[in-house]
């Protein structure tokens, strides 16, 4: 069944499942903690994309589940964001690096 | 396939409009060069500086305070377009305590001083 | 809607925020007393939990269930949230810093916890489990001018939110398989969903939310987080991290896992089990050459949490029973080994094993409970642990899956030699040459006979608690 734009669901999910790979490869690869966190945001972002496309095609009268679901997901990943953030200020002020491979103090 | 057309004349109308208006602008007007004129617009504040630069980190408190007041307002739209279908009294009354919420946390960072510039 | 069925919840919350503005308005140097606030707060949340239906009435729109598994977290939960105050208050104004922000996010965070537990939707438990863990990457980095504290509040909220974005990805698929958010229904429409042919996807998604809280309870390989978060963390956070978030990991398991994805076909169980056998085996193997203290604790509780997944594996109302069971013994046993910690960093003294020589002579009182609590954790008869793992080996065996049993014994040996060093260097090490007596305050005084009392209790009158666990286990569906 595809949606009103005509596009199947394989393809919102092609591009969730994308944005996703993409977003886990930076997470894992990088170590600017920035750029970890932007990876984060964008698996997070996935995930959403995911949840309104099924919101779409799944049954009628489900589909606002997905889209609550959503609308949660987004709200939490700003305050993630923003806890993740204010921590990287204070250990940049402090350490004067947010690569975490020079994030080392304790080892074992 | 018609409406990925339609697409395509959006992407092409909306490359040629402002190329065509430039550059028919640019061929019949004078040219009087001017470093006023080449001077990027600061809502009519003097521009100094480079716009490499690295911001000072008081940018960033404020952003984050913003951004996550700013995405906990999603929460009232929904609430607003099913707010005729719920019992109103108590719809009503759990918005204000979600705002109140809000304003405590509000309240928290302007007497901790994080909304004063440092 | 019925609010009067969240009372707990929204008692706790009150009483963060309430400190939120109290620590504004009242002066630093009076601030001691905010610890009353917190614990009265917590003590009043209990009581009403105490009052709540337990019939498995839902709530909120289907979104809350009251069953005797919600009671059983909602106690677990205020409880370790309680040791923590009580050992908090001295650790972090001695700290320099903010005490009453420290407890409003203690608040907040056992607020979260519990509303995982008593979740019947898997949007409210995923909010639940968010405000739990927001709040505690903001706890393990509360000492802001210690750089290790810096950085595992940093490396915990890597680590924390990579999982929630992969568990969430996972519940994602489970919607699109099933286009429902509540449990019972996931649960139903996976058994119609499997004939379709969409068991792949679903077990994709059930494959995701286990890697997800598999990293929110360090379980390995997705452990590597939790001895630098452990090591760097206040000590009472330490306790908290190990008590209330591994226990809200758990309980997200029970209610996802078991309940909601409990209809998948597969051998996931064998899987979870391998799982459970691979954690505790690391986290001992791993715990033995370790030199500070925390950091083989943080090991010690890897191992245990193997522990826990073995009754998980289990699946059977007796494995689910040992399990709660389990994590109450837990959380006496491990707080009261992190409060003789705190108490004696409080008093100057180093986190390092070979720091904690001569204690027999310095301070004979905190010696002798923390050699009570490091036999528990060992699980020496006369224990609460013992009592945990003789029923977790007797689930295991009664549910068909010995070698989990042979797994728990076998590590149980190997974890000897960890917790034998600590009693070792305490009692027979000599004393150092500048060694101070070592004075506690009365919250301090007050967590120690807490933890220990229930640390013996479990152990020689483990009947109540049984009984309790093995009530709560029933109803899960």
């Amino acid at each position: 069944m595809p949606g009103a734009s005509g596009v199947p669901l394989i393809g919102y999910l092609i591009v969730a499942a994308a944005m996703f790979c993409i977003g886990a490869f930076t997470a894992l690869r990088r170590t600017n903690a920035i750029m970890i966190l932007m990876g984060i945001e964008l698996m997070l972002n996935a995930v959403n994309v995911n949840l309104v496309a099924f919101s779409r095609f799944v049954p009628a009268g489900n589909g606002a589940r997905g889209q609550v679901f959503a609308l949660f997901v987004l709200a939490v990943a700003a305050a993630e964001a923003a806890v993740g953030l204010a921590m990287v200020i204070i250990v940049s002020r402090r350490r004067d690096t947010i690569d975490v491979d020079h994030i080392n103090l304790m080892r074992g | 396939m018609g409406k990925y057309l339609d697409i395509l004349v959006f992407v092409i109308g909306g490359i040629a409009f402002p190329v065509g208006v430039v550059t028919l602008g640019g061929s019949l007007r004078r040219s009087y060069p001017d470093p006023a004129k080449e001077a990027s617009y600061e809502s009519g504040e003097t521009p100094f500086g480079d716009a490499r630069i690295r911001f000072h980190i008081g940018y960033y408190i404020f952003a984050l305070i913003y951004l996550v007041f700013d995405v906990e307002a999603v929460f009232l739209y929904p609430w607003a377009v099913q707010y005729l279908h719920l019992s109103r009294g108590i719809a009503f009354g759990e918005i204000v305590v979600f705002v109140v919420m809000l304003l405590i946390g509000w309240f928290y960072a302007w007497r901790k001083k994080v909304l004063s510039w440092m | 809607m019925n609010f009067g069925t969240v009372w707990p919840e929204i008692i706790l919350a009150a009483v963060g925020m309430a400190l939120i503005l109290l620590d504004v308005i009242v002066p630093k140097q009076r601030q001691r007393a905010l610890g009353l606030v917190a614990v009265l707060g917590m003590v009043g949340s209990g009581v009403a939990a105490a009052f709540e239906p337990r019939n498995g009435a839902l709530a909120l729109g289907g979104m809350i269930i009251l069953d005797p598994l919600s009671l059983f977290f909602r106690l677990l939960f205020l409880a370790g949230a309680l040791l923590v105050t009580l050992f908090s208050v001295d650790y972090i104004r001695g700290k320099g810093r903010d005490l009453a922000e420290f407890l409003a996010l203690v608040c907040f965070a056992t607020t979260g916890a519990m509303i995982l537990a008593i979740s019947w939707n898997v949007v409210s438990l995923f909010v639940g489990l968010e405000l739990l863990s927001i709040s505690a990457y903001v706890l393990a980095g509360f000492l802001r001018d210690e750089p290790k504290s810096n950085e595992a509040g940093l490396k915990y909220f890597l680590n924390g939110a990579l999982a929630s974005s992969v568990l969430l990805f996972g519940l994602s698929l489970v919607y699109g398989v099933t286009g429902q958010t509540g449990i019972p229904e996931i649960a139903k429409a996976l058994v119609t969903a499997q004939t379709q042919g969409y068991s792949t996807v679903a077990l994709m998604g059930l494959g995701m939310v286990l890697v997800g809280l598999g990293f929110k309870i360090a379980a390995v390989p997705f452990h590597l987080w939790a001895p630098d978060a452990y090591e760097g963390s206040p000590t009472p956070i330490a306790g908290f991290l190990s008590v209330v978030a591994e226990g809200a990991g758990i309980a997200a398991i029970i209610r996802l896992v078991s309940v909601a994805m409990g209809p998948l076909e597969g051998s996931w169980g064998v899987w979870l089990g391998a799982l459970s056998i691979l954690t505790m085996t690391v986290g001992n193997v791993t715990a033995l050459w370790q030199k500070n203290i925390k950091r083989m604790l943080a090991y010690s509780s890897v191992a245990q949490v193997g522990y826990i997944l073995a009754g998980l594996a289990v699946g059977t109302t007796a494995g689910i029973g040992a399990v709660l069971f389990y994590l109450a013994a837990y959380l006496f046993m491990t707080m009261g080994a992190f409060t003789v910690i705190a108490s004696l960093s409080s008093a100057g003294q180093g986190n390092e094993i070979s720091d904690y020589a001569g204690l027999g002579v310095r301070s004979p009182i905190l010696a002798v409970l923390l050699t009570i609590f490091m036999a528990s954790l060992l699980g020496i008869p006369a224990t609460a642990g013992f009592m945990g793992k003789l029923s977790l080996i007797g689930a295991a065996v009664h549910g068909g899956m010995a070698w989990l049993a042979v797994g728990i014994a076998v590590n149980s040996a190997i974890s000897v030699a960890y917790y034998w060093l600590v009693a070792r260097t305490m009692w027979l090490d000599p004393v150092p040459e500048k060694a101070e007596p070592i004075r506690r305050s009365a919250e301090l005084g007050a967590a120690l006979v807490v933890t220990t009392v229930g640390t013996l209790f479990l152990g020689i009158l483990p009947q109540v608690v049984f009984f309790f666990a093995n009530w709560a286990s029933v109803g899960i569906r």
